[in-house]
């Protein structure tokens, strides 16, 4: 319990919470676990992996261990995606599939159980679920992908007095142009943005946007637009001294300025809040799809000194984002 | 054989690669993206396995060279920037000629190193070794270098026996507009380079032009010594991305250097050569899907170098004077009295002694003479990613090389073989902090089939400090010339003096390899930290074998050399290297590195066998210490100390130990929209050091060099 309470503090002083609000947080915990605990039954919950990956196996090793904190009595049983025992598993189960494929799984096989998804983007949920427009109502997700408004109120942090951002979009992201037109006349930039498909010459396309802008923002999309935009962008934004916020620790890595990402602990404090309230209380507010409440922030020091941008700490600059997204929210 | 013999199974080969892999890209095509997508690796060092790979993972040790440390650092040619890397041995053998190997010997032609300019092998069969001149490229057009500290065969075959280097070039993207840059300063240094990117069309690209001029290591007691450069290279490299599956890109380069060769130790005897090369390479990536990649490499180099030294008449060379070579070739024919002396003087037959008298008064020469190797290389390499923690790479290729010599006194040869590889490397995240690396190389050679395999086991034991536990067998095919070698002194079809020739049963050298790394990163401050520990054996190394010249054959000397596989090395040790950037101004750079030596050699076999060691034939210690120091917007400082201990170098001579330090002063401007530089480097601010040899004196060297860009 005492680390329990420490994570929370440290976790609420990340957020720039009070520890008040933990603490009364904690008790209404524990005073809905013993009620929940007389209400139900042992909860039983599935986890199912896509595959053992060390992002995947955090996560369901975290979450198995918030959920018999909260509930020692629950069942809970991980199993990888392609060794699953459909006949095992009853329809009053909840499956919580870590990625994709599990998740595609889960709703292909198990259409009448209830369904945490945990580790799919947006995009690919909203494919996912398309075809299956019965039992909304059982379907809950956390994203992975990080809202735009985010890596907007990150570039304006540390690019203050940027005018002009560029972007490209592929075939996905490319529906996202509207919103990231409202959000940067919200901030009061320029938006310059080039849709790149399979069949554009990524560097006749990047090099005259990439060289009229002030800060180049990479929008996540396939696995192919994102390498390829990511190759030529960093070249050429360096050459340039514009920098580029990535969605990746991987891109931070390559020499993006900073990355905005959801991490598996992110993915695990936020999951584990949710298995929290429903095991306690089951409400109807846990069905939907949730975009990632928590971020991690992935700066790159030696970028940012080769651009000349000033940067005291990466601590410093997520605590500026924090104030500045609950500043932006406040009415 | 003819280049066009290996097209035929080596397109048919590619086609059904393609065709296998068209499935893949098939699959690929989705409306949304998914978790593997966004959480996907954006490229970086690749040289290691061949694929992208973060250097905690990789299964080897690598040091990145970038080009702001070779600018940070005042280098002002290959040896320097080698000084910058632990465990390696960089030095002069002439001021323009380089040595520079990774644990061996400190030999005038090091040839366990595999060197390669953006994956280009350059290599050289003739001379077994790197030909630094000849690389086609300047200093200025290198974005960085990919250096594996330890064999690396498994991945880059033979050459790469003890290490490999990858230097990669700027991309045509990378810059923008004329750049010129020049350097003058003492041996009559007189540098100066060009480079323009631009695009045409969908087609960027990069032109750079390069001239060298100096007069090489300063004159000695006996008088000055040959051993000036005049140096032109070009290059042209382009890329072309037509849609965003493909990357085609293209390099074309050329080098004419004309030097001063010659043994430290005999100044007399410096002559002037001329090397020249030029190499043609192209490359296409296909990206299939986001999870495999395609890349098909073809090159071509070329390569040629001269020298010829006049020795005079052949009868000079005997020990003849004038008067006598005139008397004993006055008659025409000449008198079989005139044939019984000489017989009888030399020991040769009757008609070897007539042969013998009719070229008395040839103008003879020696040197290396006319030489000439050619490589076609071709390659197709598959990376992929089979499961968020499984990964790899594998390919197949196929080398054509040839060489020839023309000497008409000296060592002739046309050979010509081929080499087939196949290899494969995987990296599997067992768990979070557990990563398996496994991977070798199977190259089919004129000695056999070779395999070359390396595993690792890397250990994040927490985000910042890893782990890894290596081990490596590499195997090395002779060189073409080490497999082909016969320098002789003929005259008239008259065998004089075998100088070397090689073991007809020639086999691969043999590694073993053990090493313990430790890794330590943080990130603030910026500071990364790399401990190799290794173990080193290397077994059937080739070397000389100095035996009895067999008679008529010893005019001129009594002994011969063979290259056979009669050496035994054994290294063990620690090096390592630490970056630290201590604040945006300041930088250090420290490397250490402390090499045991263990070695046997058969150095002769008869009238009894000797063994001799070659433990002092390379330095035990060697460190180096660079500061740099930004002081303001404009200006900034630096100060690179490296210091190695004597040693005897083999092919040259005792060395004792020295300290060398190097400061540079620097002074950034603009001008418009033009940015430039001007830097004042000293080299080796204190008292003279000796280089490979006593003569080749390293005297404080001053260098001003500016460089300024239009965009």
């Amino acid at each position: 319990m005492t680390m329990a309470s420490r994570k929370a503090d440290a976790s609420a002083g990340r957020q720039g919470r009070s520890g008040l609000l933990s603490g009364l947080r904690y008790c209404l915990t524990v005073v809905l676990l013993l009620a929940g605990q007389s209400l139900h039954a042992a909860t039983r919950i599935d986890i199912i992996l896509s595959a053992h990956t060390p992002y995947y196996d955090e996560l369901a090793e975290a979450l198995k261990a918030r959920v018999s904190a909260q509930d020692p009595a629950a069942r809970v049983q991980v199993t990888l995606a392609r060794n699953l025992d459909a006949s095992a598993i009853s329809s009053d189960r909840l499956l919580v599939a870590i990625g994709t494929s599990a998740t595609e799984l889960a709703l292909r096989q198990f259409p009448d159980n209830r369904l945490l998804s945990l580790f799919v983007t947006e995009s690919a949920w909203l494919n996912m679920t398309a075809d299956q427009p019965v039992h909304l109502d059982q379907r809950a997700a956390i994203f992975i992908n990080q809202p735009l408004e985010r890596f907007m109120v990150l570039a304006t942090l540390l690019k203050p007095d940027m005018k002009i951002l560029s972007t490209a979009l592929g075939p996905v992201s490319r529906q996202h142009k509207p919103m990231l037109e409202k959000l940067a006349a919200h901030h009061n930039l320029t938006l310059v943005a080039e849709e790149i498909d399979e069949h554009t010459n990524p560097l006749v396309k990047l090099t005259p946007l990439i060289n009229r802008s002030d800060l180049f923002l990479a929008i996540p999309d396939q696995g192919i637009f994102n390498r390829a935009i990511a190759r030529w962008a960093l070249y050429l934004s360096y050459k340039r001294k514009i920098p580029v916020l990535g969605f990746s620790r991987s891109y931070t890595q390559a020499g993006a300025l900073a990355s905005l990402l959801t991490s598996p602990q992110d993915v695990s404090r936020q999951a584990g809040e949710w298995l929290e309230r429903y095991i306690n209380q089951d409400d109807e507010a846990l069905w939907q799809a949730f975009e990632p409440h928590y971020f991690t922030l992935e700066l790159n020091l030696y970028v940012a000194r080769a651009l000349d941008i000033p940067i005291t700490s990466e601590e410093a600059v997520y605590q500026q984002l924090v104030q500045r997204l609950d500043k932006d929210k406040t009415p | 054989m003819q280049p066009g013999r290996l097209k035929l199974p080596l397109l048919q080969g590619l086609s059904a690669c393609f065709a296998l892999l068209a499935g893949i890209q098939a699959n690929a095509e989705n409306v949304f993206f998914t978790e593997s997508d966004l959480l996907g690796d954006i490229p970086s060092v690749s040289a290691v396995s061949g694929f992208e790979q973060r250097l905690e993972l990789a299964p080897a040790s690598v040091t990145i060279i970038d080009r702001e440390l070779i600018a940070m650092s005042g280098a002002q040619n290959f040896v320097d920037i080698f000084r910058l890397v632990p465990g390696f041995q960089s030095y002069h053998v002439n001021n323009n000629r380089y040595g520079i190997s990774y644990h061996g010997i400190g030999r005038e032609f090091p040839n366990q190193m595999e060197v390669m300019v953006d994956g280009r092998s350059v290599y050289v069969s003739i001379f077994s070794t790197v030909n630094w001149g000849t690389l086609g490229i300047e200093l200025a057009d290198i974005d960085h270098i990919e250096i594996i500290r330890g064999s690396n065969a498994a991945a880059q075959g033979s050459n790469a026996f003890m290490g490999s280097v990858n230097i990669v070039t700027r991309k045509p993207v990378q810059d923008s507009g004329l750049t010129l840059r020049s350097t003058l300063g003492d041996l009559h240094t007189r540098n100066a380079s060009l480079s323009y990117s631009d695009r045409i069309g969908a087609m960027d690209y990069r032109a750079s032009l390069g001239y060298q001029h100096n007069n090489g290591f300063p004159a000695v007691p006996e008088g000055p010594i040959e051993d000036g450069r005049e140096l032109f290279n070009g290059n042209v490299s382009s890329t072309y991305t037509p849609n965003l599956r493909d990357t085609l890109q293209l390099h074309l380069g050329y080098a004419r250097d004309r030097l001063g060769w010659g043994d430290g130790s005999s100044p007399e005897d410096y002559s002037p050569s001329l090397f020249s090369s030029h190499f043609q390479s192209a490359s296409w990536t296909r990206s299939l899907d986001r999870n495999n990649e395609l890349e098909l490499r073809l090159y071509h180099n070329h390569f040629q170098a001269r020298n010829f030294v006049p020795l005079g008449p052949f009868y000079t060379q005997l020990g003849l004077d004038a008067a006598t070579a005139a008397f004993l070739t006055a008659v025409t024919p000449t008198p079989q009295p005139v044939i019984n002396l000489v017989s009888a003087m030399t020991g040769l037959g009757s008609s070897d002694a007539l042969a013998l008298i009719g070229a008395l008064n040839l103008e003879v020469s020696s040197g290396f003479g006319n030489m000439k190797s050619e490589r076609y290389d071709a390659e197709l390499k598959h990376s992929f990613t089979l499961t968020p923690t499984l990964r790899g790479a594998w390919g197949v290729g196929s080398r054509h090389e040839s060489f020839s010599a023309a000497h008409p006194y000296g060592f002739n040869a046309d050979v010509d073989e081929d080499y087939q590889r196949l290899f494969a490397h995987s990296e599997w995240q067992v768990t979070g902090w557990l990563t398996l690396n496994g991977g070798a190389m199977v190259e089919k050679t004129f000695v056999g089939t070779l395999t070359s395999p390396r595993v690792s086991a890397n250990i994040a034991l927490n985000p910042r400090h890893f782990l890894r536990f290596g081990y490596a067998r590499g195997n090395r095919a002779p060189s073409l010339l080490e497999a082909n070698e016969n320098s002789i002194a003929s005259v008239n079809g008259l065998i004089f003096d075998i100088l070397r020739r090689s073991d007809p049963n020639l086999q691969e050298e043999k590694l073993e390899s053990f090493e313990v790394a430790y890794l330590f990163r943080a990130a603030d401050p910026d500071l990364n930290f790399d401990l190799r520990l290794f173990d080193e054996k290397v077994t059937d190394v080739i070397d000389d074998l100095r035996e009895p010249n067999v008679p008529p054959t010893s005019l001129f000397d009594s002994e011969l050399r063979r290259f056979e596989n009669n050496g035994y090395w054994h290294f063990s040790g620690a090096e390592f290297q630490l970056n630290a950037r201590l604040s945006a101004s300041t930088f250090v750079r420290l490397h250490y590195t402390n090499t045991d030596m263990d070695s046997r050699q058969l150095r002769s076999r008869l009238p009894v066998p000797v063994v001799m060691d070659r433990d002092d034939r390379m330095a035990r210690h060697n460190a180096g210490l660079l500061i740099g120091q930004r002081l303001d917007e404009a200006w900034s400082v630096s100060l690179f100390t490296y210091y190695q201990s004597g040693l005897r170098w083999e092919d040259g001579k005792d060395t004792e130990s020295f300290t060398r330090v190097d400061a540079q002063l620097a002074y950034d401007f603009s001008v418009a929209n033009s940015a430039g530089r001007v830097k004042l480097v000293a080299q080796n601010i204190g008292s003279n050091y000796a280089e490979f040899s006593p003569q080749n004196q390293f005297e404080t060297r001053l260098f001003l060099v500016a460089e300024i860009t239009f965009p």
